[in-house]
């Protein structure tokens, strides 16, 4: 009986990647040499071997029937979505103007509403961080 | 040899309150910066290494390894505390601590961790000061061939974290060396896997994955499962027994064989260069775990697993000197930073070094020993304090967490793309263990990775491709042995556990 | 803050003075000194120490960051993007960067004149040494024991290094099996214990000349080596091949001549200053030479040629 269960969907995706690299990631991304007994590719390639035989174990004998959480996996993706364009503002605006926003607005994603933690979070926690790191050890801050 | 009366003087030199002072400096910022996430012990001396030119050598040198010292204490905090380590080698610490702490016993769980650490460095440091000559000696003897079995050997132990699913653990292990393998190759010199991305051609950066995968991917976590209430990150009970909040005598005594084997372990690693704390913490860890009467209580807050991995990654701290102080040979960054503060002040550490400098030597050696009894009295202070800290609320501590990692990690990677990096691995190793698979066994196998390509290729070339050559290296021939008796041993306790559970 | 500002004025006016004509200019912040290898080896060391001899000296507050990645390659390409106002500078070596652009020049966005030289600060030496009771010593009689062997290992720890050891089994037969390593002292522990029979070295050996464990077979420098004169270079020993590993300073391309100059006399009286010396010669045991802007780019433009000969 062939049902659909998160160890059978990560087998799978184990086989698949492991089929990409053998045939076209590791083609592609090494460079080919004529002498030596470990050439660039010959660990990858045994690697991506593992990676389609353990699939396949996985894929065919899933241990247990469990499934996927969508809500937490939903939440996540949104805090991670919203780290990554912290991480695209600082690059632009900097640090210094960018932090306190970005922890805001996780705090305030949390559920956070009390104005005194609210402040530590956005307020103190970088300010300290700045003293310690541009004052303190006096390197740049991104 | 070094006679009694330069050994004396040394010791004598590094007792001063001068020294004294800049040790417990050392430790305490150590402490400090261990426990933020992603700067880390060797980005602190990076930094402290300039500052310590206006000084005399020995309060130099006393001073980083202070740091040093400090941040193997420091680490295991947040790793404790709130399941983010702060260094890679914490990480085995967490899987124990944080269970604990989550019990409502954050103080019993750090306090277990700063003994061991405590403990395993003194043994360490003990067996540098006195045999560290013929250690040494023991060390040249492990060549290519067998750092090569000795790397099987550490797969073999470390296989009994591998979980319940075997080929889980197997695409963890695989995917970990994998991704070791981007950069340069070991044999050739010859770019693999770097997309046009000149940044990757000393391979993925180490902080980047291991922060990622180990405490922004945890943070992720916690951030999802909130529910909308407003929690603190620890539940601590202030009113709880002194039992919860302390360790007892006869709790520390009977982890004592737990703590011996993760020094020996951390001690021997840590004299070989370039095996590292990480795979001794996860090595001690698993062999603690596998010779318990009782290895279901692992991973649950046992205590004899937060001391099996902070015993052996300090260990390996003191351990780390012993090819440094008599060959010259640094065992990682952190011992090469400890040389370039010789350097700076015109010592260069090699054969020489005893007989040239005994008197430095020892005095180092003293600094040792303030730089552990430092660590104990200031942790007591710390641990108080940041037990505090984390019952502030989640919001709070986990912006904080996030804030520091991206700081951290630009500061030790030089610049924003090793936070890039870093967020990939956060996203993927979220998604490992969204899976079930273990992000534990991928770092293990992407730290030891690279020493593993490339002592595998040395191997190949001194035998000529032959494995039958393996014959004339008894040394090696023994360690893949007993690797082999390691992985039968896992298949009859694994067998038996799972009968057991079925009656 | 005073003591650093009477210092800086000091310093300012011995520059005035000492490199003939007077420059006005100073950096508009802070100067980033750009390490192109990660924490902890002799670049950086090199590397942290000039930016405190610097500060100490101009006044300027120089702050060392390491860009690793590819033996600098990383750090350059990274400079192309930097702003040309003397505001960020490099600290690299010379082969790598040299190797990567002969063999796979098309995938480097920049060039040797993408960047404007500044100066160097030293020449590595670079030797290869084997165990003192080892029965032979020169390079023609270690060819001949490798040969009656059936080729011995020989460990080496970068790109030139091999080649040079490919270009000698291809010349001699001597079938020599090629070990790779990832430094220096790796090759030291692996000649102690037994495991090759030779290597190269580039510092971690001095010490192990001095107690009589190891000795030294040549020099794979154009030129002998400071601590052991005696012994010949490999080009005196009949094998054409050398290398000339040199820490150079390097400036995004277009800055201005006023801070080019600057920054130049800057970096030359700090590679005079004492602290450098002493670093240069303890660390590395090798003596500081500052081939002046001209000279740092006449070396690597001359470099492509001579290093492009391995790969033939």
């Amino acid at each position: 009986m062939m049902s659909i269960t998160s160890d059978r969907v990560a087998g799978f995706c184990s086989i698949f990647f492991g089929l990409v690299l053998l045939f076209w990631l590791t083609p592609f991304a090494t460079e080919t040499v004529d002498y030596g007994w470990m050439r660039p590719k010959t660990l990858p390639d045994i690697l991506a071997w593992i990676l389609i035989f353990a699939g396949s174990a996985l894929a065919g004998v899933p241990s247990e029937p469990a499934g996927i959480n969508f809500l937490l996996f939903g939440k996540a993706v949104t805090y991670f979505v919203l780290i990554v364009l912290g991480l695209f503002a600082i690059a632009h605006f900097g640090y210094l103007l960018v932090a306190p926003l970005l922890a805001l607005a996780i705090m305030l994603l949390l559920g956070e509403r009390r104005w005194f933690w609210l402040f530590t979070g956005a307020v103190l926690v970088p300010a300290a961080i700045w003293l310690f790191i541009e004052i303190l050890l006096s390197r740049p801050l991104p | 040899m070094v006679d009694l009366n330069i050994i004396l003087a040394g010791f004598a030199d590094a007792f001063t309150l001068h020294n004294l002072l800049f040790v417990l400096a050392g430790v305490a910022l150590g402490q400090l910066v261990g426990a933020i996430p992603g700067i880390g012990p060797v980005m602190a001396m990076a930094i402290a290494i300039p500052f310590t030119f206006i000084i005399d050598p020995l309060p130099a040198i006393a001073f980083l390894v202070g740091i040093n010292k400090g941040g193997l204490v420091g680490g295991a905090i947040p790793a404790v505390l709130i399941n983010t380590p702060g260094t890679p080698d914490a990480a085995a610490t967490a899987l124990d601590g944080y269970p604990l702490a989550k019990q409502g016993k954050p103080q019993k769980a750090t306090k277990m961790a700063l003994y061991a650490s405590v403990t395993g460095d003194t043994i360490s440091d003990i067996v540098l000061i006195t045999v560290a000559a013929p250690l040494a000696i023991f060390a040249l003897k492990m060549g290519p061939v067998e750092i090569f079995a000795l790397m099987i050997f550490a797969f073999s132990v470390i296989a009994g974290l591998i979980g319940k699913s075997v080929p889980k653990g197997i695409i963890a292990a695989a995917l970990g060396l994998l991704c070791a393998t981007v950069g340069l190759d070991p044999e050739h010199s010859t770019p693999r896997f770097y997309f046009g991305w000149f940044e990757l051609y000393d391979g993925l950066p180490l902080a980047s994955v291991a922060i990622g995968m180990l405490a922004i991917s945890e943070v992720l976590r916690r951030l999802a499962s909130n529910t909308g209430t407003v929690r603190p990150a620890i539940d601590y009970d202030a009113s709880q027994s002194k039992e919860d909040r302390r360790i007892s005598w006869a709790e520390y005594w009977s982890c004592r064989i737990t703590m011996l084997r993760g020094a020996a372990i951390g001690t021997v690693l840590g004299a070989l260069p370039g095996i590292g704390s990480t795979a001794a913490a996860f090595m001690s860890y698993a062999a603690t775990k596998q010779s318990s009467k009782d290895p279901e209580s692992f991973g649950k807050g046992n205590l004899h697993g937060i001391a099996a991995a902070e015993s052996a990654n300090s260990a390996v701290m003191g351990a780390n000197l012993i090819p440094l102080l008599t060959l010259g040979i640094p065992g990682s960054v952190g011992a090469a930073l400890i040389i370039s503060a010789f350097v700076i002040h015109g010592i260069q550490p090699g054969p020489l070094l005893f007989e040239q400098q005994g008197r430095l030597v020892y005095g180092l050696f003293g600094a040792m020993v303030m730089a552990n009894v430092a660590n104990l009295i200031l942790g007591q202070f710390g641990l108080r304090l940041w037990s505090r800290v984390v019952t502030a609320p989640e919001s709070v501590i986990f912006s904080a967490a996030i804030l520091l990692c991206i700081v951290g990690v630009s500061l030790s990677t030089g610049g924003l793309f090793g936070v890039a990096i870093m967020l990939i691995f956060a996203g993927f190793g979220f998604l490992m263990n969204m899976f079930g698979f273990s992000t534990v066994i991928f770092i293990i196998a992407f730290f030891l990775g690279p020493r593993f390509e490339i002592s595998l290729s040395q191997t190949l070339v001194l035998l000529d491709g032959n494995l039958m050559g393996l014959t004339h290296y008894p040394l090696a021939l023994a360690l893949l042995v007993l690797s082999a008796i390691s992985i039968w041993w896992l298949g009859i306790r694994g067998r038996n556990q799972s009968t057991n559970s079925q009656a | 803050m005073l003591r650093k500002t009477i210092l800086g004025a000091i310093a300012g006016l011995a520059l005035a003075v000492a490199p003939g004509f007077a420059s006005d200019w100073t950096p508009s912040g802070p100067i980033e000194l750009q390490i192109g290898f990660g924490a902890g080896g002799e670049t950086d060391t090199l590397g942290r120490v000039v930016a405190s001899v610097m500060e100490e000296q101009t006044g300027w507050n120089v702050v060392p960051q390491n860009k690793p990645g590819g033996g600098g390659v990383a750090m350059f390409t990274g400079l192309m993007n930097e702003k040309a106002d003397g505001t960020v500078i490099a600290l690299g070596v010379n082969m790598p960067i040299l190797i990567n652009l002969i063999l796979r020049g098309d995938q480097l966005p920049f060039k040797l004149d993408s960047f404007e030289y500044l100066g160097t600060v030293t020449r590595a030496q670079l030797a290869i040494i084997a165990k003192a009771d080892a029965p032979f010593n020169d390079m023609s009689s270690l060819v001949e024991y490798s040969k009656a062997n059936g080729g011995v290992p020989v460990a080496f720890d970068a790109k030139p290094q091999e080649l040079i050891l490919k270009a000698i089994n291809a010349q001699t037969g001597a079938g020599f099996k090629l070990i790779s390593t990832k430094s220096s002292a790796e090759m030291v522990q692996f000649i102690l214990g037994g495991q090759v029979m030779a290597s190269f070295n580039a510092g971690t050996h001095i010490q192990y000349l001095e107690k009589g464990d190891i000795k030294m077979l040549a020099s794979a420098n154009d030129g002998r080596h400071s601590y052991a004169k005696d012994i010949l270079t490999l080009r005196e020993q009949g094998f054409d091949l050398y290398v000339d590993p040199y820490f150079y300073f390097a400036a995004p391309g277009g800055i201005s001549k006023e801070a080019k100059t600057a920054l130049s006399n800057a970096i030359a009286n700090a590679v005079n200053a004492d602290k450098v010396r002493d670093i240069v010669e303890n660390a590395m045991l090798t003596t500081v030479q500052n081939l002046g802007p001209d000279g740092t780019t006449k070396m690597l433009n001359d470099g492509l040629g001579s290093v492009g000969v391995l790969f033939k």
